[in-house]
């Protein structure tokens, strides 16, 4: 767990001069659930991203936060082409690659890449570290020959932490900390100029945790590149995001910029999101008035209107009948809650 | 900023071989370590290297057929003569049919090389092969018989036969008579030159034979210019020709794969010894020879067996697990469809399309392809199955991601993480097809005679006559199991050894 934050500015973030990296709109991912016995039939969806909207610049890190099943990882997924989209534009630098053909989208592959939670099964077991990294520069280019690619690996060994004898190395020869040096190397490896980082420090130790966070932000400022960094650790995304968009079932109930998110929480989950985070600090008193009661509802049969509403202490009758529309509190701080609209 | 620790190795031996062994030293090391996987290993080279070099390595022609010598029991190798150490070497062969149990008695028989002695006119003869023009020696040997009639009376039959060699075992018949007592009630046969006393003999019934007596009555000499007869009294001293077995002789001719002509065998004997090291069978043909030459046919079957099998499998099977959809859906109701069909009548079914007058290259490829036919929709589920569940894993989510091709992730990533079971499979599938081709073989519907296979060489050691009384047609089947024994132990050193979790340590 980071360190408790003090009274802090509003993080400055620079105005983007440029078109932004990733401008996502209204992104929609169902996932159909066919059952039947000999004919299937189509007999509901799994809303797993329901209409989201935000933006990535360059340089820039946008957090995604949620409980486990609100749909982040299929977002940042989505975001990316690995799984396919049902509705929505996904602008990368420019160019809307929600439905593009793949022989179009494989030059905007390398625009675009990802590190994964499991270190372990993020890399191939039966491939060398050097292989791993080298396999990438082939591909697109970067290198043509075997000392070109042995240097390129070297060099993005040592930049990641590890040596460059490791090179030689098989996955299993590491320590997870040192699996995700290499998962980042390699999403590295081809300047991308987006990353997505699914959850990417929860199964390291709280040390190791720590490197990593410090790598990821080493690399941004080499890169320039921007972040969707997705996690359900508040106090790290509040520590690498400078916006942070908070998820519930499908839907970003709260987005803007992180310290303002986080000092002044508006959306009933957010409030009793950040009261259920332990502060390691004696002196300050649990906020226990907010507490979340009850289970996360099925992704399947959501309540009706604002699904929140089964778990708010503030639901209203207008709660169940239709879904709050985006209020803009403050600037850069969108809440999605009747409290606001009325 | 913080620095990384990277942890240090545990010791400096391991960390310098890991930093400077190559992938396949660190890979040969670990096989090593597999005492068993290395003493398969060897046996499988022996195999096949007996297999390429069976011309040379085949002291007879696995296709000369020799009758009289049918079934023949292994030839003794002997290494002493008189006390001396002369070296290996056999003797002639004779034999004769166990009255009792019909079965045909092979033993080893000299031939007269030099003999000495004293004649009726006790006058001494000193004759050798080779001098004064003599070319050989031949004997006359009488046989006395004697029975005991029905009206308790003695018969005597006494017949002479000439002969060429001399049983080793009975050689003193030489020298003095050899009486063999009868514990067993032998029939005697008796025939007179009366046919009204056989036909009373035959009404009683058989004769009780009570003596054998084997002498030897006269010498025949052959010479260039004729030939002599001598009546001995007595033999004083006798010498067998001896064939010893030598080494890089010429022998019978071959073509060495078919097109390289050659005369010379790693080892052999002179004409007209033969050399049955494992004995002969039903057709007098060298069961030794027959072996090596069936290696050929036996190894080779699966290695080529599992080549198209695997290939197929590996093919349909990684892009019907990776595409899905209708693709998958097909190919899985056609392998159930080939996979319902009872193997051996599919078998039988597609030989039985095929011309049976085929020639023996055509008939064993054809053998292989159905075989490999037979298999590849098991090995094509199963792999189906594995990249269905290696395409969840993320590294293959990565790959996609970097925009690698389908073709290139299916077999770049994720075939290379089925290895290990390709390889338990492929070493589990060749004995299948080595027994596969057998079992053709046995059918009639594979390899034929005179064509050699170790499973047709087991098929003919099927009766109860063969196993008691021929056992060494057994043989062929102690080199399947030891080649089955040493495919399986070498493919667990294998897969152990391209495990990357052992290469490490």
């Amino acid at each position: 767990m980071m360190p408790a934050m003090t009274q802090k500015q509003l993080k400055k973030i620079p105005k983007a001069n440029t078109e932004p990296l990733l401008v996502v709109q209204n992104l929609k991912k169902f996932f159909p659930i066919r059952s039947g016995f000999l004919i299937e039939r189509t007999r509901g969806y799994v809303k797993a991203v329901d209409d989201i909207t935000f933006t990535v610049e360059k340089n820039h890190t946008m957090g995604l936060v949620g409980e486990s099943g609100c749909g982040k990882t299929t977002a940042g997924r989505t975001v990316i082409r690995l799984i396919d989209v049902t509705d929505g534009t996904v602008k990368v630098e420019g160019t809307d690659i929600a439905f593009l053909k793949e022989r179009r989208l494989k030059e905007y592959r390398r625009k675009m890449q990802i590190v994964f939670q499991d270190p372990m099964s993020s890399l191939n077991p039966r491939m060398t570290v050097g292989e791993m990294l080298s396999e990438p520069l082939y591909f697109h280019g970067l290198a043509r020959t075997k000392q070109q690619a042995n240097q390129i690996v070297k060099d993005l060994l040592t930049s990641v932490g590890l040596k460059s004898h490791h090179m030689d190395r098989y996955p299993h020869q590491f320590s997870g900390g040192q699996r995700q040096r290499v998962a980042i190397a390699r999403a590295v490896s081809v300047h991308p100029s987006l990353i997505v980082l699914d959850e990417p420090t929860s199964a390291l130790d709280v040390s190791v945790q720590a490197q990593i966070i410090n790598l990821l932000k080493k690399i941004q400022a080499d890169l320039g590149a921007g972040f969707l960094f997705i996690s359900h650790d508040l106090s790290l995304v509040r520590f690498i995001s400078d916006h942070a968009g908070i998820m519930y079932l499908g839907k970003i109930v709260e987005q803007g910029n992180t310290d303002e998110i986080f000092e002044h929480p508006q959306h009933p989950y957010s409030q009793a999101l950040l009261a259920a985070a332990p502060i390691p600090d004696p002196r300050k008193k649990r906020d226990r008035k907010n507490l979340l009661g009850g289970n996360v509802p099925s992704p399947i049969h959501r309540p009706s209107g604002c699904f929140f509403r089964t778990r708010c202490k503030y639901a209203m009758k207008v709660c169940e009948e239709v879904y709050p529309e985006y209020k803009e509190i403050t600037p850069d701080h969108k809440v999605a809650c009747h409290l606001y609209l009325k | 900023m913080v620095e990384p620790t990277v942890p240090e190795p545990i010791n400096v031996e391991e960390a310098f071989e890991t930093q400077f062994l190559s992938r396949r030293r660190l890979i040969w090391r670990s096989f090593r370590k597999h005492r068993l996987g290395v003493v398969s290993m060897w046996i499988l080279i022996i195999f096949y290297l007996i297999a390429i070099f069976a011309d040379f390595l085949a002291p007879s022609n696995p296709y000369r057929q020799d009758l009289p010598r049918s079934f023949s029991s292994p030839s003794r190798v002997h290494w002493f003569y008189d006390g001396q150490f002369v070296g290996p070497y056999v003797l002639g062969i004779t034999s004769y049919r166990d009255p009792n149990t019909r079965v045909r008695i092979y033993e080893d028989a000299g031939e007269l090389l030099h003999v000495q002695g004293y004649d009726q006119n006790d006058q001494p003869y000193s004759l050798t092969v080779g001098a004064d023009g003599i070319s050989a020696i031949r004997v006359v040997i009488r046989t006395d018989e004697v029975a005991r009639g029905p009206e308790g009376d003695f018969l005597i039959r006494s017949t002479t036969r000439e002969e060429s060699m001399i049983p080793v075992a009975r050689s003193e018949m030489l020298t003095t008579s050899t009486i063999r007592e009868v514990t067993a009630p032998d029939i005697l046969s008796m025939t007179t030159s009366n046919p009204r006393y056989t036909r009373q003999l035959a009404q009683i019934g058989g004769l009780q034979l009570i003596e054998h007596e084997e002498s030897v009555e006269r010498l025949i000499i052959v010479r260039e210019d004729g030939m002599q007869d001598i009546q001995i009294a007595t033999v004083e001293d006798y010498l067998f020709k001896r064939y010893p077995i030598r080494f890089f002789v010429r022998g019978w001719e071959y073509k060495w794969l078919g097109f390289i002509p050659g005369d010379i065998h790693l080892f052999g004997v002179e004409a007209p010894a033969q050399l049955f090291l494992f004995g002969a069978d039903s057709f007098g043909r060298d069961v030794f020879s027959r072996i090596l030459f069936g290696s050929r046919i036996s190894l080779s079957v699966g290695l080529i067996g599992i080549l198209i099998t695997f290939t197929i499998g590996l093919f349909l099977g990684g892009f019907s697990g990776f595409y899905g959809g209708w693709i998958d859906e097909g190919m899985m109701r056609l392998t159930e469809i080939l996979m319902s069909i009872p193997g051996l009548y599919l078998l039988i079914a597609l030989r039985s399309v095929l011309p049976p007058e085929l020639p023996s290259t055509v008939t064993y490829l054809l053998i292989v392809v159905i075989l490999s036919f037979i298999g590849w929709p098991g090995m094509s589920r199963v792999i189906r199955g594995m990249v269905l569940s290696l395409k969840q894993r993320e590294f293959v989510e990565a790959a996609k991601a970097m925009g690698y091709p389908p073709r290139r992730i299916i077999w770049k990533h994720i075939i290379p993480n089925t290895a290990t079971y390709i390889i338990v499979s492929a070493t589990l599938s060749i004995p299948g097809y080595i027994l596969g081709e057998a079992g053709l073989s046995f059918l009639g519907f594979g390899i034929r005679e005179p064509q050699a296979s170790w499973g047709l060489m087991l098929s003919q050691a099927q009766n109860l006559t063969a196993l008691q009384n021929y056992p060494w047609l057994l043989i062929p089947g102690a080199f399947l199991f030891f080649a089955i024994l040493a495919f399986n132990l070498f493919g667990d050193a294998i897969r152990d050894a391209f495990d990357p979790r052992s290469l490490g340590q």
